[in-house]
């Protein structure tokens, strides 16, 4: 993995305290007017007639990364945006929990409204990332629908 | 020889090794993926070299890992 890469993944769900914390770090930049957030967690579906517990979040790590820093300078040159912040959970993490973060702050609203949105469809569609959905008797790879 | 890495639910299903030539087109390398692990058929699976993804036209000229990748599905 090149020490030039930003990394993404967290061992473990991503937690209300760090998001908290995330925000308040970007307090001091105050040419920041807007952020917006998207957060994903983990959704009990029913497989077989059984309620998902967790997913097992892997990932081709180094792969990703380096993916993940073109999705970063092409956001940087499509929206006016301050700065973009990208977690995204590995390992196993349960229904309710926080697995994705992304986090987009700019002048104004419109920017980071439009840049979290493609950033969240590009990270999904482009890293390469798996989920395995776990309900009480198996295992089901989980499949990204639009 | 390449060596392979299948990830996600392709790591379950191959876990023989397989030589493959250096020096090979990408496109053979899929066919050549396909002939060796039947389990992969009608499996779409994508694949990456040490430098990012690999595409039908690039081609393989030295030994390298190869990421053998079921669509992706984090998020």
């Amino acid at each position: 993995m090149s020490a030039s890469l930003k990394n993404i993944f967290t061992l473990g769900p991503i937690t209300p305290a760090f998001i908290a914390e995330s925000i308040a770090k970007h307090q001091t930049k105050t040419s920041i007017g807007a952020h917006d957030l998207f957060l994903g967690q983990v959704r009990a579906d029913e497989k077989e007639g059984l309620p998902v517990t967790s997913i097992l979040y892997t990932a081709n790590e180094s792969l990703a990364l380096s993916i993940c820093q073109e999705i970063r300078e092409e956001a940087f040159q499509k929206f006016p945006i301050t700065c973009l912040h990208i977690h995204h959970s590995l390992g196993e993490i349960k229904t309710g929990e926080i697995c994705f973060f992304v986090f987009v702050s700019s002048p104004h609203r419109k920017a980071s409204f439009e840049a979290c949105e493609w950033l969240v469809n590009e990270i999904k569609e482009k890293c390469p990332i798996w989920g395995e959905e776990k309900t009480a008797e198996k295992s089901f790879w989980k499949e990204n629908h639009g | 020889m390449h060596s392979l890495i299948f990830y996600g639910k392709l790591k379950t299903l191959c876990t023989e090794t397989v030589l493959l030539p250096s020096q090979i087109s990408v496109e053979d390398l899929r066919k050549s993926l396909n002939e060796h692990f039947p389990q992969l058929h009608g499996e779409p699976f994508l694949l990456a070299g040490e430098k990012g993804m690999l595409h039908d036209s690039n081609s393989l000229n030295g030994d390298e890992s190869i990421s053998i990748m079921p669509p992706f599905s984090g998020g």
